[in-house]
Order: C-alpha cells, then sequence, then structure tokens
C-alpha cells in the first residue's frame, strides 16, 4: 500500500454548500501572484447523472456507473482529470478541486485519493457567515451542511465584511460548539494568502506582506539543529492552540527528515525524497489566524519535542 | 381500409367501468372499433368485411400491460449476467431458481463457470446478497477457477467481488491503490468509490456493441413475457441520448416487436451537460423529431430528489435510520427546484424520482411553490417510486394534484429485511403505501424499474394486492390494493401516467388494440395466486404474438 512521498502532488479540496464562496476563493487563488503552478478542477455536483440506482453513463470516452452513491461521474470525472492534469509536463505544483455544494468534501477527497500521485493536502471548508447557521437547520440540506463543516481540515469563514463584527464572533462562536476541534479563519472579505489556503510557500515572503494595521495572520518561524523525537513533534503540532491553523517546514527525526505539514487539524509527515538531503535542520514557520502567538510557549513546547 | 378482425374470448376485461366486461372486440387497422358481443356489434360487422377470430375463446383479454417505468438500457447490461439470485426470477429462458445459502450460491457458481467452454472468458454473475449468501471473498472464488475471471455484482449494483484471475485481468497495480480506497483487494471486494477502479474494465467489455445489442434483445423478450404492450423508458440519456435513441430505434422498430416505448428524457442528465436550461429545454423538445411508430417522445421529462432504495441512500425525515447514516440528494435540491420550474412553466409532465420520505417532502414543497407560481391542473407531475411516506404527504399528493407510480416490489424484497435492518417495522410495513393512495383517490400505477423487480406486471399487482414478503408475512395490510385497484395500476392508471390514456390502458372502442391474452381471470382466482396465471402472449395493434414459455 502507498504511503504519500514528497514527489506526490498535494490536492485540496475545497468545500461548502452553493452559495458559500468557494468560486470567490479559487479565482483569489488563480489571480495570486504569490500563488504556485496551480491545477483547478471544478466539480458541480449538478453536473452528475445520477439513476434510483444502477445508471451507466459515457460521457466522451468516459464511462461511468452513476448509482447515487457508489460510483459517480463525479469520481470518473475527477480521476480523468487528475490523470491529464498529472500527465502535463511540468505537473502542476498543487491541485485544487472544487467540490460541489452537495457534495460531502471528505468523500470528494477519497474520490482523488484513488488517483496514484496525488496526496490530499486538506480538505477546506467554506461557509458564508450570513447563511450557514440557516442552511445547517435547513430541513433538507441540514445534516449535509453540517458533515461539510464538521469533516474540513479547515473552515475559512467567508463574507465576514458583510456583517457586523459581533454577528461574526457569534457565528464563529456557533461553528465551535458544532465542531469543537475546528480550525477557523476568517477571510474578512479579503484575499486570503495562499500559504494559508494551500500551505503553499510558507515563508518569508508571507512576514514581508504582514503590513496589515490590523493584521489578520500572524508567524512564527522556529529552527533547531536538534533531533526531534517524530511522534512527539506530530502531536505537539496537532495539540496546538486553535488560531495556528497552518505550519510547514522540515523536521529532522531519530527516524530521518521529514517535511511537516499542518493544515488546520490535519497533520502529515512526509519523507523528504532520496536527493533532498538540505534537511538536515528543522525549520518550521507557523501561521496563526487572527491571534498573535505566544512564541515562547510554542518555542517551549517544541523543544520539549527534541530527543 | 383493411376487413375488421373480430377476436372473441371466454372473457375480455376492459377496464373500462361504464363497460367492464365483454366477449368481442373488433380491431381495424390496429384500432378497436367496437367492443362488446357479436350481437351488439353487428352493424359494424354488416357494414364491413370482417373475420371472425375465435383463437381465444377459452382464453381472457385484458387491456395490453404497461410498465410505465423501466431501464432497457440498464436491463441489457445487467441481462448479459447470470442471476444467482436470492429470490425467484422467472425469465423467458427459464426461471432462476432461489438461491438462499452461501453453500447453494458457490454450487451453482461453480456449476456457471464448468457449463462455459473458454476456460478465461469472465463470467459475471447478479444478485449476490450477504443477508442470504453470507460474506463471499475471493479465496472462495478461488477455489472455483484460478484461470477464470469470475465477478459476483451485488444485488445492490453497488458493489463486487472477484476472484484472483478476475484482479489480474482488470490489469489493477495492487501497489498503489490507496489505504482509504473503498477496495478490499485482500477479498476481492471493491464498493461504494472503489468500484470506480473495477469497472474502469469490466464496464467497456459489457458495452462491446454485440454483447449491448444482444443484452436489448433479451430485454426485448423479458418485455413480451411479462404481457406488455407498452413500457416507459423512464430516463433516456443515461449513456447519450442520440445513441440510446439510435439503439432503441434499431432494436424496436420493426414488426417483430410487439410493443411501443415512450421515451421519458433524464433531465438531470441533460442538465449537467448542458449546464444551460433554455437550450436544455430546447433540447428535450427537440427528441420528438426522432419518433417513429414504436419510439415516441411527448411531453415528460425525469427528475431526481433522494438516492437509491436498495442501497438505503433514501434521505430520510426524522427519526432516519436505526444505525444512523444518512441518504443522500441525487439532485441538489436548489438544482431540482430550479429544473422542475423550468419543465413546468415549459408545461410537461415531471415524474420525480423519490424514495424517502425527506425526497419526497422536497418534490411536494417544490410542486406547493410552482402551483403557486403558476397553478396547472391535470399536470402528472408522478412520484416515482413511492418508497417511504407519511399519510400526511398523500393527502398532499391528493391536494397538489399529483400521481404517483410506485415500485412495489420493494416491499416484498426488502420489507422483512427493513423492518430488522434499516429503518424498523413501523415505517418498514408501511412502505409504499398504497391503500393510503387509493382512500385519497390518488392515480396509482405500478413499475418494476427493471431490474430493481421483475418485469411482471401480475407479478407487481400480486405483491400490490397482498404485500406478502420475501419471507412469507404479510406487512401493512391496511395498505393493501383490491384485485381491480392493482389491474388498473397496470393498464389504465399506467397509461395515464405517461399521459397515454386516450390511446391505450383499457378495450374501447378507439384505442389501440393491445390486448394481453390470459388463460384464467384475474378476478376469479384466489389472490394469491394472482402472480400464477399463465399468459399466452399479446396482441399489439391487432396482430397476435405468442410469448415464449
Amino acid at each position: 500500500m502507498s504511503r504519500p512521498s514528497n514527489s506526490d502532488v498535494p490536492f485540496t479540496v475545497i468545500g461548502g454548500y452553493l452559495g458559500a464562496g468557494k468560486t470567490s476563493l479559487l479565482n483569489q487563488l488563480i489571480s495570486d501572484p504569490e500563488s504556485p503552478r496551480l491545477a483547478i478542477i471544478v466539480n458541480d455536483f449538478g453536473a452528475l447523472n445520477i439513476d434510483e440506482s444502477l445508471i451507466w453513463s459515457r460521457d466522451g470516452g468516459t464511462l461511468s456507473l452513476t448509482n447515487g452513491c457508489v460510483c459517480c461521474s463525479l469520481a470518473d470525472a475527477l480521476a480523468d482529470g487528475l490523470h491529464t492534469l498529472l500527465d502535463r509536463v511540468p505537473p502542476p505544483d498543487h491541485i485544487v478541486l472544487e467540490a460541489s455544494g452537495v457534495a460531502e468534501p471528505r468523500r470528494v477527497a477519497q474520490y482523488g485519493l484513488l488517483t496514484q500521485g496525488v496526496r490530499l493536502a486538506a480538505v477546506i471548508c467554506v461557509a458564508d457567515v450570513e447563511t450557514i447557521e440557516a442552511q445547517a437547520q435547513d430541513k433538507f440540506v441540514g445534516p449535509l451542511v453540517q458533515s461539510q463543516l464538521k469533516d474540513a481540515d479547515l473552515i475559512v469563514l467567508s463574507k465576514t465584511d458583510l456583517v457586523s463584527a459581533d454577528r461574526g464572533q457569534e457565528v464563529r462562536r456557533w461553528v465551535e460548539t458544532l465542531v469543537p476541534a475546528a480550525r477557523i479563519v476568517d477571510a474578512r472579505g479579503k484575499r486570503l494568502p495562499v500559504e494559508v489556503l494551500l500551505g503553499e510557500g510558507v515563508a518569508s515572503s508571507f512576514e514581508a506582506r504582514s503590513d496589515d494595521p490590523a493584521p489578520r495572520f500572524f508567524s512564527f518561524s522556529y529552527s533547531s539543529s536538534d533531533l526531534h523525537d517524530r511522534e512527539k513533534i506530530e502531536n505537539t503540532v496537532r495539540d496546538l492552540p486553535r488560531p495556528i491553523v497552518r505550519a510547514k517546514g522540515f523536521v529532522h527525526t531519530t527516524d530521518g527528515p521529514f517535511v511537516l505539514h499542518l493544515a488546520g487539524r490535519r497533520v502529515t509527515l512526509e519523507v523528504v525524497g532520496g536527493e533532498n538531503q538540505m534537511a538536515r535542520d528543522t525549520r518550521l514557520v507557523f501561521i496563526s489566524a487572527g491571534v498573535e502567538i505566544d512564541e515562547d510557549a510554542l518555542r517551549q513546547a517544541l523543544s520539549m519535542c527534541r530527543t | 381500409m383493411s376487413e375488421i378482425t373480430v377476436f372473441t374470448g371466454r372473457k375480455i376485461i376492459t377496464m373500462e367501468p361504464s363497460c367492464p366486461a365483454a366477449t368481442a372486440v373488433a380491431v381495424r387497422d390496429g384500432l378497436i372499433v367496437e367492443v362488446g358481443t357479436l350481437e351488439t356489434m353487428r352493424p359494424w360487422l354488416e357494414a364491413h368485411a370482417h373475420i371472425i377470430d375465435d383463437r381465444f375463446k377459452e382464453q381472457v383479454l385484458m387491456p395490453g400491460f404497461i410498465d410505465p417505468h423501466l431501464h432497457p438500457t440498464m436491463a441489457a447490461f445487467i441481462l448479459q449476467m447470470e442471476f444467482v439470485t436470492a429470490l425467484e426470477w422467472r425469465l423467458p429462458w427459464g426461471t432462476v431458481k432461489p438461491v438462499e445459502t452461501q453453500e447453494a450460491f458457490l454450487a451453482r457458481v461453480a456449476e456457471l463457470d464448468a457449463a462455459l467452454k473458454d476456460p478465461h472468458a469472465p463470467l459475471f454473475t447478479w444478485g449476490y446478497h450477504r443477508s442470504w449468501h453470507g460474506n463471499l471473498t475471493l479465496r472462495e472464488l478461488d477455489e472455483i477457477s484460478n484461470t477464470r475471471p469470475i465477478i459476483l455484482w451485488h444485488r445492490s449494483f453497488h458493489e463486487i467481488i472477484v476472484n484472483s484471475a478476475a484482479l489480474r485481468w482488470m490489469e489493477l497495480d495492487q501497489a498503489k491503490i490507496p489505504n482509504d480506497a473503498q477496495v478490499k483487494l485482500a477479498d476481492g471486494h471493491f464498493y461504494e468509490m472503489g468500484l470506480h477502479l473495477a469497472q474502469q474494465k469490466i464496464v467497456p467489455h459489457l458495452l462491446q456493441p454485440e454483447r449491448y445489442a444482444a443484452g436489448l434483445d433479451r430485454l426485448k423478450r423479458v418485455v413480451r413475457f411479462g404481457g406488455h404492450t407498452t413500457i416507459g423508458d423512464m430516463a433516456v440519456g443515461i449513456f447519450g441520448a442520440e445513441m440510446e435513441i439510435a439503439a432503441a430505434i434499431a432494436a424496436y422498430e420493426n414488426d417483430e416487436t410487439p410493443f411501443r416505448v415512450e421515451m421519458i428524457p433524464d433531465g438531470n442528465g441533460l442538465a449537467a451537460r448542458m449546464k444551460d436550461r433554455e437550450k436544455e429545454l430546447e433540447t428535450v423538445q427537440g427528441f420528438a423529431s426522432h419518433n417513429t411508430h414504436r419510439i415516441r417522445f411527448s411531453d415528460h421529462v425525469k427528475l431526481f430528489t433522494d438516492g437509491a432504495f436498495f442501497s438505503q441512500l433514501m434521505m430520510m425525515q426524522a427519526p432516519g435510520y436505526i444505525d444512523g447514516h444518512h441518504g443522500e440528494w441525487l439532485m441538489v435540491p436548489e438544482t431540482f427546484e430550479e429544473a422542475a420550474r423550468t419543465y413546468w412553466h415549459a408545461g410537461y409532465k415531471i415524474h420525480v424520482h423519490c424514495t424517502g420520505d425527506l425526497g419526497l417532502e422536497l418534490a411536494l414543497d417544490v410542486l406547493e411553490k410552482l402551483q403557486w407560481e403558476r397553478p396547472r391542473f391535470d399536470h402528472r407531475y408522478t412520484i416515482e417510486h413511492f418508497g417511504i411516506s407519511t399519510p400526511e404527504q398523500v393527502r398532499r399528493i391528493a391536494a397538489l394534484g399529483a400521481c404517483v407510480s410506485a415500485n412495489i416490489y420493494y416491499l416484498h424484497e426488502l420489507g422483512h429485511q427493513y423492518t430488522q435492518n434499516g429503518i424498523g417495522y413501523e415505517r418498514s410495513s408501511q412502505m409504499v403505501r398504497l391503500g393510503t393512495c387509493m382512500r385519497h383517490n390518488v392515480p396509482v400505477a405500478v413499475h418494476s424499474d427493471y431490474t430493481m423487480a421483475p418485469a411482471l406486471p401480475l407479478n407487481s399487482a400480486w405483491v400490490a394486492v397482498n404485500r406478502i414478503t420475501a419471507n412469507g408475512d404479510v406487512l401493512g395490510p391496511e395498505e393493501r390494493l383490491s384485485v381491480d385497484q392493482a389491474l388498473r395500476a397496470i393498464t389504465v392508471e399506467a397509461a395515464f401516467v405517461l399521459g397515454r390514456e386516450n390511446e391505450i390502458g383499457s378495450i374501447r372502442a378507439g384505442k389501440k388494440a393491445d390486448f394481453t391474452v390470459l388463460a384464467e381471470d384475474p378476478y376469479d382466482v384466489p389472490v394469491e395466486k394472482l402472480r400464477d396465471i399463465s399468459i399466452w402472449g399479446t396482441v399489439f395493434e391487432g396482430r397476435p404474438f405468442e410469448s415464449e414459455r
């Protein structure tokens, strides 16, 4: 069985109910000069061919069994799309899948994982502060909307600039009650940094751009030449305070060098590819959303992971 | 003008309350000119050349049976497989005996394997179900054959079990299958999304033109065998509308096909491909240009709310499922509403696939909005399948003027199972509550959704009348239909649901001369024997066609 390796292309699934702001987020990513070379797949669940339980479909050269849950054109199109993208020379740096508004993004991620050569970076759920509460209680789609929130590694609150700060806080608290482990980012009506959305390019460039008088994001760099315990650091990063929504960098451990990613509440450690032996040191960058990082506490927590 | 042919019968059941029974029916150029007795129709016979055809004098004639909802394209697929099923399936080429245990299942597969000459030709079976056949894996199948790919397709169609030879045939690189794909390679088990991996090899194999054509030919035999003279293809466009229409015309538009097909476009699939409702509507309206004598598009369209009944993917209102899982929407509720609005305003008859009571609730909420926006009478908005509903919803169906086309076979095959593993006794025993529909004067047709149920109208009527489950219990006796109501559901009411009630569905002057010829009078046999009535064959537009038996 496979395990993610550093050469696999990361993919991020962006989900959320209809009208949540997924497309705006994609547009931001496309136009952001800081973006890596992206490949974007837009999936519209309304575009699905389904019949009561056993319908097959042929779309171009692709055949699909489309029977409700088993195997739908979403999966087929997705797998085909991913293959086509991966075959490109050079391959993209990051693939972004827009899940349909009615899909469970975690399941879309599973479809994606049927393709070789990709690794899941994160499942992001976009939630419109103006409508999310009502949608979560809707008689037809409430349970679906709730599971979209519960399954996400990272939740992006959109359109917060359209409501009062108090209302924004209220919705945020409501989300935190529904999903106690939620990691939330508030877009505040502005472009979100690529580093936050995709975990790409978490680096000094991020700090250089943080000149907002009321900064939405804070970063902190940690470096050490000591060896760290792999399991300890993985657990420590997973249990960081909730505002810390992203982390990335190299960790040099007793088991060898790894690339570490934190995406909301998802932590992954990838083996560093054979040629890439630059990770002799541990160098990590953390991003916190909305709240300043307690640097001493974080540094101390990480130091405790040294062997 | 041709001469008149008078068919006489022991009894002619007209399904016309104004003249329920007759002994002679006069036919000219495919149409009925008069129904009654040789005596009452004498003025016609004196005025025109005629012959008396008394070949049915010992038999009973009914209006040709109508199944308003089946899927010829899907059936052409499945009918290529060997049926190994827990329940009996009567097929034209033989009755599939129930295979109720794992031992019997494996023995049957071994028998099928031995019967195939080419040791490498894949063997497909359909009908495997754990409730009866236990947990089967690659290991048990490997004992049957190491050379022949064996593929067991689950009854629900949502999973397969294969042997090692099949894994090799599918050319899957086992090392590259991710951990969280829904595949258990060691067991040869592909399910839900994992099925996608397996089908990359399997589907093109089954879609090879000669295989597909053979499948369609088998479907044609099935339709005749059931005594049908009209069927509804309730989702044209599964593979691609143009291809399906061409295939349908090639397969059915000939003198040897004793039935017609009402073609209902799959509005959801089209929406997916076209992305533009106006263009979609134009396309749907354009399909009628392909109409031939037997193949007809009119003003119907198919839409969907919730998921498959056999897979427990119906969307349920509280309290939901015993195990707490959720169903699925097949169309986004907003998308469904938007599509329904487009077709409603264009005057279409909308058929909505609904399986659970929440799916039905959506269909009714949308209908209520549309009625508010633009009231329509006689709109034939039809609830298709009608798995789980509440009594209040039936009242609402009546109030909003909708119809029901039900898969009553759910009750027979799944009724008992769903009392245990599903939604519990109360709601399960009331599934497909047709008695309530009758109490509210809702028009009710029954269908097979073939192969979700056998395409045997008398069998569907038998389930509706008796509500006997696969294990012999009677479930929800208050929801039973009378024999007359059930027979209407496979004739006049089915014609009504297809919008063809002026042409077919009963035996009266002016309608098509379509008859189903029975050995016995269904009003006379004990109700539990309704499905056992032997069918001689049919008369399609005046021409007798004897069935295979």
